[in-house]
């Protein structure tokens, strides 16, 4: 959107402390090319950004110096593409109205955000000024060689774009009269339009009332009754108008449309599940503050995607979830209309048995790592598939999504992608729009494409700019219609797009004349490419009838094989735009060196063409996702362009797994040297800067080298984390941050000296350079590691901040890759048995010792570690493992006692600290959570006396006599006796030679001074 | 050539009649007297016919806000106690990202805290990066 405030912009550079600062509203940062300059007070909080003002020395003409001394209008044409003004011509077809369809936010006396301080548009004085809230680029003007103008809005002339009410509580409101009314600018008769109240518009504040509908009371009042048609919970309708539709806004902004029929839900309506389960005594926001209290009005708002940022902390707030009606955990206080309860039913699938793993390894069940709408969600129609942004659609909006081509069937059209370790239904919508591949800055030639103030970045160019150029030209958006050779999309149409777009370099025509540069020698390269950008938007509606559909519902067998569609086989990236001539030509192609890759991930090291929010499993890396067959580098010749090359058909599991499995690294280092990327020239994998890309690997073309823009260093990012040696407290951790500054950095050497000083040379670490490495080395009381914000790659640092990552699974060797994976889960047995489901666990204790089995019962000696082991729960054929999963866990009737070991099968011991009656217990949980327990009782004894003898010396050895014990008598076995009064040790020895060497029983007994026994023991020897 | 003309199903809204069936609460009465509304204006004046025929369009804000006996003016109940402004100030479907608007080029690395969970965790992300237009994370100030 254009520039709406002067102040709060940017961030500013602290070089003593290496970190960037937010600019906040009331300060500007003193020289936007330069964040260390620091920033300055501005005049108020919240100052409109003047595009008018471009006199010399004005903030326009400085940051914009080719603007200086154009009208107002002129430079908002040339920088601003949608605003204010035009969101409440185009987009609020949908929008209720209110904020900043109604209120200006300027000049405000606090950084805070208070709405009360709000003024009214239609109040409002914009004398002067040129700014995106009373200008907009009039896109929809009838004649179409007047949609680049910057038009003023006059909101005493349209009215405002009060909050309609009736929107949404007025059954059978007119949406499409008010998107009318609201596309000419006609504001305030917006409202009466919508409400059916009148036979026509006079202008944006006045209607004809239909005199019918509306009465005159003897005051000469007009007066009308709504009461039959007024619903406080709106009707389904109201909703539909604006989100069911197709091309409507879920259509927008997610490919998505429901339709009557779709969806089993639908007779219930839209309000059975988005009406705030705490209606019956609601917690009401009325502050405008972003917090997490649902307004008045507002829907309970669905759970959160990693594309969706409005309002964040309202998502899932009193929302009822699938489960919340399905499966409560609690008595809902809420309306569940009849929903009948699918714990059963998902058990009977094997669902519920923890036989998955989630993000942390850990067993899990199907039903914690999938959302229902995974497996519930089937259409029959289409959706989209594109939003083709370099041209208009039929009535004039900048890019083209609601034409049968840039749409598909979605019968196939489910995809998956992860959030916070569980899965999701998906449409993968792909937009597409042009970029500037010059990043260079603008003393080095760059071009700043779309006067946002930034050259580097691949500039989107302003898609009102392409419109334009369209316009003029009788050219169209690039899918628009078919080409003579049967294709929507090829080679020669985007060239001439691209011709058209850099004319002829000097500004005297193409994107240059709209963005008011003059480029006599066209040293300012535009390098135009088409980007795609490919999002996997959350589908939450069109679910289908248990009965009739639900993945899952055939068995394991659904899901788990070749191609069957849920975590893999083909997507249709394509669409409607599928296909190949007889030729072997795609329907929708280019040439490689007409497109780009959406951007570098992980580290600005992998390709993608999706958005960096699709993550993995674990949440810490991207998932990169490329789909372009082919896109050419800066080093690449134009002459070995290749043509007919397309977007891939993916396969759904690459948007779940990356190719090769990875995380992050997470051990902290006194010293990390990184490794030497490659020479700048030497090769395309190379980062740095090279003034000679083309020719230094293709010699002999001459005349490219202008590519060398697009090799721009400019804005690697460099963030160190640090923490006390050895301390493991998160919130010790701190960061020094740096960002490159040069565009131009040829070597590592070159890199290293453009780092601040500050940041090279610190408390908590220093940096070197040797041989194209970077060293960095922790303060001898601190330790580091490389953040993963950083661009880690073209730092040589890539290989500190992440490492492999295998998926383990028992019985199978590690699965380093995607490949790996997806065959693994497509062989996966598809027989329940075989992961112990309908199977109960068997608790059993094996044998334990008994330290005295001259006693009944089992003895354990006090403070001894007595070993408890059990047999499989669930074992398999071969009694090797348990089939499924079985946990054990050991315990015990006394509080007190060490179990070590304690959810060891195998290998756990208990030591009782006290004596008497105790019992040790095994419990075996199973993967379905079936629990089964068995239990030994034991005696906790003293320790008893022990006798060994040694049969070398003929000694025996008695210990642990009972305390007191002051005189013993031992029975050798062979009919000698041994009395003796005094003298009694613990231990105690006493020789004695045996005449035979047959078996003996030596027995002792044990008495106290008054002759009581204590104790007696007894063991059979071999003399 | 355009081979299909863009059409804009409007049987979602037409049979929006299959969709009413159960909508729980739709066929019922809102509670208040709405039979006899007076229109207003943007400044509360009751509006009057021109002689043209015409007349001012009406303003939710006035018409159905303020006066005694109607939503947020004095005696009214239930959910009628809430004034127009409580309501258009605190609900998304209005702000859009009005009451969170960030600023121009608001990227920033360092502008939040992962192991504190501290900060302004919208700003590094990949919304903002290399977008110095994206000004809010709503529509308003992203479009």
């Amino acid at each position: 959107m254009a520039r709406v405030f002067k102040d709060g912009a940017g961030a500013s550079y602290d070089v003593s402390t290496n970190k960037f600062n937010t600019v906040p509203f009331g300060q500007v940062l003193v020289n936007p090319a330069d964040p260390k300059q620091g920033t300055a007070a501005n005049a108020g909080f919240f100052e409109f950004y003047n595009f008018g003002a471009t006199a010399a020395g004005g903030g326009i003409a400085t940051s914009f110096p080719w603007l200086t001394g154009v009208t107002g209008p002129e430079a908002f044409k040339a920088m601003a593409d949608n605003s204010v003004a035009g969101i409440m011509r185009d987009c609020a077809e949908c929008h209720v109205g209110g904020g900043m369809h109604e209120y200006a936010y300027n000049n405000m006396p606090t950084a805070a955000y208070d709405p009360s301080q709000r003024t009214p548009l239609r109040s409002f004085d914009f004398t002067g000024l040129t700014t995106a809230y009373n200008y907009f680029i009039d896109i929809f003007n009838p004649d179409p060689a007047r949609r680049g103008d910057a038009v003023e809005q006059k909101y005493s002339e349209t009215g405002v774009l009060e909050m309609d009410c009736l929107m949404c509580h007025l059954k059978d409101y007119d949406w499409e009269g008010r998107k009318h009314a609201v596309r000419q600018g006609e504001f305030d008769a917006s409202r009466a339009v919508g409400a059916k109240l009148v036979n026509g518009v006079k202008n944006g504040t006045t209607v004809f009332y239909n005199y019918t509908a509306v009465k005159t009371n003897a005051a000469g009042e007009l007066v009308v009754d709504l009461s039959a048609n007024l619903n406080s919970k709106p009707e389904s309708g109201n909703c539909a108008s604006c989100h069911l539709s197709q091309y409507n806004v879920d259509w927008k902004k997610r490919g998505e449309q429901w339709l009557p029929g779709s969806d089993v839900h639908e007779s219930l309506g839209c309000m059975a599940c988005h009406e705030r389960s705490d209606k019956a005594a609601p917690t009401v926001g009325t502050e405008g503050t972003i917090n997490n209290k649902l307004g008045l009005c507002d829907p309970a708002k669905g759970g959160s995607s990693a594309f969706d940022a409005m309002w964040n902390k309202l998502d899932t707030v009193n929302f009822k979830q699938c489960s919340s009606c399905h499966e409560p955990s609690a008595t809902p206080t809420y309306a569940t209309y009849g929903a009948p309860n699918s714990v059963l039913a998902h058990a009977n699938a094997g669902l519920t048995a923890k036989i998955a793993f989630n993000k942390a390894g850990a067993p899990a069940s199907h039903m914690e790592i999938i959302d229902c709408t995974a497996c519930h969600i089937k259409k029959t129609f289409d959706g989209g598939a594109f939003v083709d942004g370099t041209g208009a659609d039929e009535e004039g909006r900048v890019a083209l999504h609601d034409e049968p081509q840039v749409a598909r069937d979605m019968t196939n059209g489910n995809a998956l992608y992860w959030d916070n370790g569980k899965l999701y239904a998906a449409n993968l919508l792909t937009s597409f729009f042009v970029r500037d591949m010059n990043g260079m800055d603008p003393a080095n030639n760059g071009l700043d494409a779309n006067n946002d103030g930034r050259t580097a970045g691949m500039d989107a160019l302003l898609q009102t700019h392409v419109n334009d150029l369209n316009n003029a030209n009788g050219r169209h958006a690039v899918t628009h219609a078919q080409n003579g050779d049967g294709s929507w999309v090829n080679e020669s149409e985007v060239g001439a797009m691209m011709n058209m777009l850099k004319g002829d370099g000097t500004g005297a025509n193409g994107i240059k004349k709209l963005l008011g540069i003059t480029d006599p020698n066209n040293d300012k390269k535009l390098l135009p490419k088409i980007s795609f950008l490919m999002v996997p938007f959350k589908a939450s509606h069109n679910i289908a009838p248990a009965e009739t559909f639900a993945w899952g519902k055939g068995g394991c067998v659904d899901c788990h094989g070749t191609d069957k569609g849920f975590y893999n086989g083909a997507y249709p990236i394509r669409g409607n735009m599928d296909g190949q001539d007889a030729n072997g030509n795609f329907l929708l192609r280019w040439k490689s060196n007409q497109v780009s890759t959406f951007t570098k991930v992980n580290g600005l090291n992998d390709v993608t063409d999706s958005h960096p929010n699709v993550v993995t499993k674990k949440g810490d890396r991207t998932v990169p996702v490329p789909m372009l067959t082919k896109f050419d580098n800066p080093y690449t010749a134009d002459a070995s362009a290749v043509a007919n090359q397309t977007l891939r058909n993916i396969d759904r599991s690459e948007v779940i797994y990356e190719q090769t499995f990875q995380t992050r690294d997470t051990t902290w280092h006194s010293t990390i040297t990184g490794a030497a990327p490659l020479a700048a020239c030497s090769s395309p994998k190379s980062p740095f800067y090279c003034a000679t890309p083309v020719s230094s690997l293709n010699p002999g073309v001459t005349g490219e080298d202008f590519k060398a823009a697009a090799t721009s260093t400019k804005g690697w990012l460099l963030k160190i984390e640090v923490r006390p040696l050895n301390d493991a407290d998160p919130s010790k951790i701190t960061f020094r941050t740096a960002q490159l500054g040069n565009d131009k950095a040829g070597s590592m050497a070159d890199v290293f000296a453009a780092l601040p000083a500050s940041f090279k040379a610190n408390g908590d670490f220093t940096i070197t350079q040797a041989g194209g490495a970077l060293t960095i080395t922790a303060d001898a009381t601190k330790q580091i590691r490389i953040s993963p914000q950083s661009d880690s790659a073209p730092y040589g640092l890539l290989g500190k901040v992440y490492v492999a990552d295998p998926i383990k699974r028992a019985g199978v060797a590690d699965m380093k890759t995607r490949s790996e994976y997806v065959a693994y889960l497509d062989g996966v047995s598809t027989s329940m048995a075989d992961y112990g489901i309908g199977i109960d666990p068997k608790a059993a204790i094996n044998a334990i010792v008994d330290d005295n089995a001259t006693q009944l019962g089992t003895q354990w000696s006090k403070g001894i570690a007595h070993a408890v082991t059990a047999p499989l729960a669930q074992p398999n054929a071969g009694q090797t493992a348990d089939i499924g999963s079985v946990a054990y866990l050991w315990s015990t009737s006394d509080e007190t006692a060490v179990i070590s070991d304690a959810t060891s099968r195998t290998a756990a011991t208990v030591t009782f600290g006290s004596t008497g009656s105790k019992s040790v217990t095994l419990r075996v949980t199973d993967e379905e959570g079936k629990v089964k327990t068995a239990s030994v009782a034991v005696t906790v004894i003293e320790p008893p006396v022990a006798i060994e003898w040694n049969q070398a010396t003929d000694v025996a050895t008695f210990s642990n006599l009972p305390v007191g014990t002051t005189a013993v008598r031992v029975y050798w076995g062979d009919g000698q006796v041994l009395t003796k009064t005094s003298g009694v040790t613990d231990p105690l020895s006493l020789a004695h030679s045996y005449s035979t060497a047959t078996g003996k029983i030596i027995q002792i007994y044990c008495y106290n001074a008054s002759g009581k026994q204590l104790g007696y023991m007894q063991k059979t020897i071999l003399p | 050539m355009q081979q299909n003309r863009r059409k804009l199903v409007k049987a979602a809204v037409v049979s929006s009649a299959v969709l009413m069936g159960l909508a729980a609460g739709s066929a019922l009465a809102a509670p208040g007297d709405h039979s006899n509304i007076v229109l207003k204006d943007f400044a509360g004046t009751a509006i009057k016919k021109n002689t043209d025929g015409s007349a001012t369009a009406y303003s939710v804000k006035t018409t159905c806000f303020g006066a005694a006996g109607c939503h947020g003016g004095a005696g009214a109940s239930g959910n009628a106690v809430y004034s127009y402004d409580d309501i258009e100030r605190h609900s998304y479907h209005t702000q859009l990202g009005s009451n969170e608007f960030k600023g121009f080029n608001p990227a920033n690395p360092d502008a939040y805290n992962p192991y504190t969970d501290t900060g302004d965790k919208w700003r590094p992300g990949a919304g903002p990066q290399g977008k110095n237009w994206v000004q809010s994370a709503g529509h308003f100030g992203s479009w």
